[in-house]
C-alpha cells in the first residue's frame, strides 16, 4: 500500500520532483497517520457502541443527550479527557508514569500495520505477519507493568502482576491456536492466509451443507479453535470475564487506578485498539478475512433468502414460546433480502470481497467480546491460570494435533 | 542459597472502595493475593442515632430508625414500633398487622435484590444489578404509593400507621406479585447458575454453624450455615404464626454448607417465601379497620426496659428501650444484626484472597449505615 | 470425570445467561430509562382523604405552607425532630384583626415568621399530621433548583450562606413591620421584668420557693388524676407543663396548641386537655415573661419532660 500510494504520489506532475525515496517517507507517514486515526475513531464510535449494547442489555437507553441519541457523547468525553489536568501522584515513578501509556499505545497501533482490511489496503504485506502481530501485542503486557510499577499504588502494583502474569499464560494456548491454522495454510503471510479461504466448499469438508471455505468450517478441530482462540484473546486484551488486572470492585481500576486525563484515554485508546486487533485476527485467521461470504451474486441472493426463512422461523418460535414479538431482526433480513433480489447491483457488490466484510466480521466479533462482558461474573486469578493451564492449553494442542490427522485423512497433505 | 525474605504487606481497603458497601475500611494483611488477617474499621457513617434517641420523643425517633438500615427501613419502623407498642401494651387492629407484615415483606424483598444485586456486582456480574434494581423499583413504587417517600418512609407508627393504603394498591402488589416469580427466574439464568457465579461463590468463606453462633451471626447469614432460626418462626411476633412459609436453609447445593453461595442463594429463596406471605396476607386482608385508631395520644411507655427483636432482612433487628415514664427514652440501644454479621469477617475471610474476601463480604450483605449508626 | 463435566456446565450454563442479556438487546423498548427533564415520573396520587388539600395526596416533598390558614399555634415546629420549623409569633393587639382560617378559626397570633429550612427536612412528614388546621403539607414538587435568591432575613451567622436558598419564608409579615413588633415585644417584656424583679425582691426567697414547691406538688396530683390515656400508668409531672409560647403572658388558645400534636380530631381532646392545663397558667406565668423575648421555649407538654431529662 505504501508503494501504490507512493506511485500515486508520484503520478502528479507538480510532485514527480520529489524522487521516489521522499515520496516513499511521505507516503510511509501518510498510512502511519490513517492508522491511528483509525485507532482514535474506532475507539469513538467502539465506546459509544458499548455503551450502547450494555444500555440495552441492561434495560436502559445508554448516553441520549449529546447528539441525536447521544452519538456524540464519546466525541464530548474525549475532548473532556483531554483538557484535565495531567496528575503524576508525587512518589510515582516520573518516567515510567509517563512512558508506559505511551507503551502500550503504540504496541497496539503498530500491530496494525500487518493486518489486511482488504486485498490492496495493507499497510506492510509481510511474509511473518501473524508471527509480527502476535509478538508485538505482546509488548503490551510491559506497559501495563510499567504502568503499575511507576504508580506507587498498591492496587496498580496488584493490578500489573495479575496483567503479566495474564497475558503470558494466554500468549501461549493462542499461539499454538494460531498455528494450528498456520499448519493448514503453510504460511505466516495473513495476505495469504486469507486468499486461501476463498471459493465455497462442503462444511467440515465432508458434510454436505455448502459455506464458504472459512478455516472455522475447514474441521471440527479448527472450529474450537476458534472458539479457544477467541477466548484466550479476550483474557489478552483483558476484558470480562478475565478483565482481573483492571477488577473495578477489587482493585478499584487496577493499573489505571492513579492515571487520569490523557493518559488515561491513551489506555482506553489502546484497550479497544487491541479489542479491534483481535477481532480483525479472528476475522483473518478464521472467518476468511475480507473475503464476501457469499461465491457470487446468485449466492448473496439465496443466502439472504434462507437467512430470512432463519429469521422467520425464529420470530415464530420466540412468539410461540414468550408470547413477544421481536420484529428487528426480522425487518432487517426481510429488507437485505429484497433489494438483494431487486437490485442485482446490489447482491454484486455483497459478493465482492472488500474492506466492508472485514469491518463486519471484526464488528461482530467486537460485539460477542461485549456481549460476554456484559453477562458474565469475573474469574478469579487462580482460576483464570486452571483455565489458561489447564483447559485452553491442552484444548489448543489437541487441536493442533487434531488438525494434522484431519489434514491427513482429507488427502491435504500427503507423506 | 538463601531464603527469600517476603513481607506481608498492609492493604488498605477503603473507606473509599467500590466494593465495600459504603464507607467501611478493611484493612487486610496480604501474603501476595492471600488474605491472613482482616481488621473492619467502621465508624465513617456514625450519626449517632442512639444519642439522639435519647433527646427525642417517641414519634420522632422512628424517622430516624429508617436511616439506620436505609435499604430496609419498613423493617426497622416495625420493629421499633412494634417494641414501644409491647411496652405500652396496645392493641393493633387487624388491618395494621396485615399491612404491616405486607410492607415488611415487601421490604425483604427489596432489601435482598440490592443484596443479590450487589452480590453479582462484587464478582463482576454489573447486569444483573441492573435487573434487581429494576424491580426494586417496582416495590419502592408500591412504598411510595403508601407513604409518599421512597426510600425512608416514616410510615409505620407506633400504634398504627401514617395513613391507610390508597385505593388501588391491594391490586397493584398483587401485580408486582404475579410478575415476580419470572423475574427471580431470569437471576437464576444469568446469575444463579452461572458457572464462573458458582465457582467463584462455592466453597468461599465457608461459616460452620459453631463459628455462626458464636460471632452472633443472624438473618440469612446465620440460615445459610443450616442453623434453622427465624424469629419469624421461632419466636412469632405480629401475626407471622398465621402465615405458611418454609424458612430456606443452606444446603451446599453447589459447596459446603455455609459458602457464600449458600448466603446468596438462601437470599434468592427468601424472596419467593416473601412473595408467598405476602400473596397470603393480601389474601385475608380485612377491608374494614381504621388504622389510625390505636395510635396513643401521647406516647409514655411506662417505667422499666424492654428488648424487643424482630426479623430484619439482614438478620434479628433488636431494640432495647428504657423508658422512666416519660415521652423520651432514657436510653435506646439498637442491635444491628450487619455489625455483628461484620465481625465474622475475619473468622471466615482469612486465608483467601483479595477477591474471595471481595465477594465474602458481599455475601454477608452489610449496610454501614447500620452498623455505624 | 469432573473435569469434563465442568467444562460442560460452565458452557451451558454461560450460554444460558447470554440468552438472557440477548434477549433485552434485541427488546430495546423495554427499557427502563426515564429522559428525565423531558419525561417526568407519574408521580402516584394517594388520595387517603385527610383533608381537603388536594395536593396533600401525593409524595412527600417540598414542605409548604398554605400561610393565610396558619394560626401561629407552633405545633409543627414541636413536631419537627430536626427543628427545621421556626416560626416567631406576637399577640395581635386587641382591636386588631387578622382573620380567620378556612376552617373559620380566628387567628388570634401575628406570625411574623416562619421559616423551614429544606436543607436540614427530612420529609418525615411528622409536621403535618398535627396541624389543626391543615395548613402544612408536603408538596409534590422536588425540584428545588432555582435561580432567584430569595431574600431571607435569617442571620448569615447561624446559616451557611450557600444553603440560603434552600431556607423559605412563609410569612407576609414585612421585615420592618416584624422589627416593629420584635422592638414593642422587648419593651414590654422589659417592663414586665423590671416589675417582676422589684416584686420578687420584696418577697422573700424562701418564701417563694416553698409556695412553687407546694403548687407544683399539687400540680403533679391535677395531672396524674387527669390523665386522658388509659395507659394506667400516672404520666410524670412536669413544671412548664404549660402552653405558654408567646411574649405575653397569657396563652393565647390552649386548647388549639394542645390538640395540635394529636392525631386525633382536636374537639375530643379539648375538655380533658384544658382541666390539665387552666389551673396552671397563673402558676407559670413569671417564668415565661422572664424568657420573653425567644419564643424557642419548649412548651408542650411532652417537650416539658425533655428538658428535665436534661436538667436531670
Amino acid at each position: 500500500m505504501i508503494q501504490l500510494l507512493a506511485n500515486w504520489i508520484l503520478s502528479f506532475d507538480i510532485l514527480s520532483g520529489m524522487g521516489n525515496s521522499v515520496a516513499w517517507g511521505l507516503s510511509l507517514f501518510i498510512v502511519a497517520a490513517l492508522i491511528f486515526a483509525f485507532v482514535a475513531v474506532n475507539a469513538i464510535v467502539l465506546v459509544y457502541i458499548e455503551r450502547k449494547v450494555s444500555a440495552f442489555m441492561q434495560v436502559r437507553l445508554g448516553p441520549m443527550r449529546v447528539g441525536k441519541f447521544g452519538t456524540l457523547q464519546t466525541v464530548a468525553d474525549a475532548l473532556k479527557l483531554l483538557q484535565k489536568e495531567d496528575i503524576i501522584p508525587r512518589s510515582a515513578d516520573k518516567v515510567l508514569f509517563i512512558i508506559g501509556p505511551w507503551v502500550i499505545l503504540v504496541a497496539s497501533v503498530v500491530t496494525f500495520a500487518a493486518i489486511p482490511f482488504s486485498d490492496t489496503w495493507l499497510a506492510a504485506n509481510m511474509n511473518i505477519g501473524l508471527f509480527y502481530v502476535v509478538s508485538i501485542s505482546s509488548i503490551v503486557v510491559l506497559g501495563i507493568v510499567m504502568a503499575g510499577w511507576a504508580s506507587n499504588n498498591k492496587w496498580s502494583l496488584y493490578g500489573a502482576m495479575r496483567s503479566a502474569a495474564q497475558i503470558i499464560s494466554y500468549e501461549i494456548p493462542v499461539g499454538i491456536t494460531l498455528i494450528a491454522v498456520v499448519a493448514v495454510v503453510g504460511s505466516l503471510n495473513l495476505q495469504t492466509i486469507i486468499q486461501e479461504q476463498a471459493g465455497t466448499g462442503n462444511l467440515f469438508h465432508w458434510i454436505p451443507i455448502p459455506l464458504p471455505n472459512w478455516f472455522i468450517f475447514h474441521s471440527p478441530f479448527l472450529f474450537i479453535a476458534a472458539f479457544v482462540y477467541l477466548i484466550g484473546a479476550t483474557a489478552e486484551i483483558n476484558r470480562t470475564p478475565f478483565d482481573i488486572p483492571e477488577s473495578e470492585s477489587e482493585l478499584v481500576a487496577g493499573f489505571m487506578t492513579e492515571f487520569s486525563g490523557l493518559r488515561w484515554a491513551l489506555f482506553f485508546l489502546s484497550e479497544y485498539a487491541n479489542a479491534t486487533l483481535v477481532a480483525f485476527l479472528v476475522s483473518i485467521v478464521f472467518l476468511g478475512g475480507w473475503q464476501s461470504p457469499f461465491a457470487d451474486y446468485q449466492g448473496t441472493q439465496i443466502g439472504f433468502s434462507i437467512i430470512t426463512l432463519v429469521a422467520i422461523m425464529w420470530t415464530l418460535f420466540v412468539r410461540a414460546k414468550t408470547g413477544r414479538l421481536s420484529v428487528y431482526p426480522l425487518g432487517l433480513s426481510l429488507v437485505i433480502t429484497i433489494s438483494a433480489w431487486l437490485f442485482p447491483g446490489f447482491a454484486i457488490w455483497m459478493a465482492s470481497p472488500g474492506i466492508f466484510w472485514m469491518l463486519m466480521k471484526a464488528g461482530s466479533i467486537i460485539f460477542m467480546l461485549m456481549w460476554f462482558r456484559w453477562t458474565f461474573p469475573r474469574l478469579r486469578v487462580d482460576q483464570l491460570m486452571y483455565v489458561s493451564w489447564k483447559v485452553i492449553l491442552p484444548l489448543s494442542l489437541i487441536n493442533l494435533m487434531g488438525v494434522a490427522i484431519w489434514m491427513w485423512l482429507t488427502g491435504e497433505i500427503q507423506f | 542459597m538463601g531464603r527469600l525474605h517476603a513481607e506481608e504487606m498492609v492493604l488498605n481497603m477503603g473507606p473509599q472502595h467500590p466494593s465495600t458497601h459504603g464507607v467501611l475500611r478493611l484493612k487486610l494483611r496480604t501474603d501476595g493475593e492471600i488474605v491472613s488477617h482482616i481488621e473492619p474499621v467502621i465508624g465513617y457513617l456514625h450519626r449517632s442515632f442512639e444519642k439522639h434517641a435519647e433527646n427525642l420523643e417517641y414519634q420522632m425517633i422512628t424517622p430516624f430508625t429508617g436511616r439506620c438500615d436505609y435499604l430496609a427501613a419498613m423493617g426497622s419502623e416495625h420493629g421499633y414500633a412494634m417494641a414501644v407498642e409491647k411496652m405500652m401494651a396496645i392493641e393493633l387492629p387487624e388491618r395494621v398487622e396485615y399491612l404491616r407484615v405486607i410492607f415488611a415483606e415487601l421490604q425483604r424483598i427489596a432489601s435482598h435484590l440490592v443484596a443479590v444485586g450487589t452480590f453479582g456486582l462484587d464478582v463482576g456480574a454489573i447486569t444483573p444489578f441492573i435487573y434487581c434494581f429494576r424491580e426494586r423499583e417496582l416495590i419502592l413504587d408500591l412504598f411510595e404509593m403508601a407513604s409518599g417517600a421512597r426510600l425512608l418512609y416514616n410510615y409505620i407508627w407506633i400504634g398504627g400507621l401514617a395513613h391507610d393504603v390508597p385505593p388501588g394498591f391491594v391490586e397493584k402488589t398483587y401485580e408486582f406479585l404475579d410478575a415476580f416469580d419470572e423475574r427471580v427466574a431470569e437471576y437464576n439464568q444469568i446469575l444463579t447458575g452461572n458457572k464462573i457465579f458458582i465457582e467463584r461463590a462455592a466453597d468461599i468463606g465457608v461459616m460452620t454453624p459453631e463459628v455462626a453462633i458464636n460471632y452472633g451471626v443472624t438473618g440469612p447469614s446465620l440460615r445459610a450455615s443450616g442453623v434453622n432460626i427465624d424469629i419469624r418462626r421461632t419466636e412469632p411476633y405480629s401475626i407471622y404464626d398465621r402465615f405458611d412459609f418454609d424458612v430456606p436453609l443452606g444446603q451446599g447445593l453447589q459447596g459446603t454448607i455455609g459458602d457464600s453461595w449458600d448466603r446468596y442463594y438462601v437470599r434468592v429463596l427468601e424472596m419467593g417465601e416473601s412473595a408467598k406471605i405476602i400473596r397470603q396476607a393480601l389474601d385475608q386482608l380485612p377491608v374494614e379497620g381504621d388504622v389510625k385508631s390505636a395510635i396513643p395520644r401521647r406516647i409514655r411507655p411506662p417505667k422499666g426496659e424492654i428488648y424487643f427483636r424482630s426479623e430484619n432482612p439482614r438478620g434479628e433487628l433488636g431494640y432495647y428501650i428504657v423508658s422512666n415514664g416519660k415521652n423520651v427514652p432514657v436510653r435506646l440501644k439498637m442491635r444491628s444484626p450487619a455489625f455483628s454479621n461484620l465481625s465474622v469477617i475475619n473468622e471466615i475471610g482469612q486465608g483467601w484472597m483479595i477477591s474471595d474476601v471481595i465477594a465474602i463480604l458481599g455475601s454477608l450483605d452489610i449496610v454501614l449505615g447500620e452498623i455505624d449508626r | 470425570m469432573s473435569y469434563f463435566s465442568n467444562i460442560s456446565s460452565a458452557i451451558t450454563t454461560l450460554v444460558d445467561g447470554m440468552k438472557v442479556t440477548m434477549g433485552y438487546f434485541v427488546r430495546p423498548r423495554e427499557h427502563v430509562t426515564l429522559q428525565y427533564p423531558d419525561e417526568v415520573w407519574p408521580i402516584p396520587t394517594r388520595n387517603i382523604g385527610v383533608g381537603e388539600i388536594e395536593s396533600y395526596n401525593t409524595i412527600r416533598s417540598k414542605l409548604v405552607v398554605d400561610f393565610e390558614d396558619c394560626i401561629g399555634c407552633k405545633a409543627c415546629e414541636r413536631a419537627c425532630p430536626v427543628d427545621c420549623i421556626d416560626i416567631e409569633t406576637f399577640k395581635a393587639g386587641p382591636d386588631e384583626d387578622i382573620g380567620t382560617t378556612k376552617n373559620d378559626t380566628k387567628i388570634k397570633l401575628r406570625v411574623t415568621s416562619f421559616t423551614i429550612d429544606m436543607s436540614e427536612c427530612m420529609f418525615c412528614d411528622l409536621c403535618t399530621h398535627p396541624c389543626p388546621e391543615d395548613c402544612i403539607h408536603m408538596t409534590p414538587d422536588y425540584q428545588f433548583i432555582s435561580n432567584d435568591n430569595v431574600k431571607l432575613d435569617v442571620t448569615p451567622e447561624e446559616r451557611w450562606r450557600d444553603r440560603n436558598h434552600l431556607i423559605y419564608q412563609f410569612s407576609k409579615v414585612s421585615p420592618i413591620e416584624r422589627a416593629q413588633r420584635q422592638a414593642e415585644a422587648e419593651k414590654v417584656a422589659a417592663a414586665k421584668a423590671a416589675a417582676m424583679e422589684a416584686k420578687k425582691a420584696a418577697a422573700e426567697k424562701a418564701a417563694a420557693t416553698k409556695a412553687a414547691q407546694e403548687a407544683r406538688e399539687a400540680e403533679q396530683a391535677q395531672t396524674a388524676a387527669a390523665t386522658p390515656e388509659g395507659i394506667g400508668v400516672p404520666i410524670a409531672p412536669s413544671i412548664s407543663e404549660t402552653p405558654v409560647v408567646q411574649t405575653e403572658p397569657v396563652p393565647v388558645s390552649t386548647p388549639t396548641v394542645e390538640s395540635a400534636s394529636e392525631p386525633e380530631p382536636m374537639e375530643k381532646i379539648e375538655v380533658p386537655l384544658e382541666t390539665i392545663s387552666t389551673p396552671e397558667i397563673p402558676e407559670v406565668k413569671p417564668v415565661t415573661t422572664e424568657t420573653a423575648a425567644e419564643p424557642e421555649t419548649q412548651t408542650e407538654p411532652e417537650d416539658s419532660s425533655k428538658g428535665e431529662t436534661e436538667n436531670g
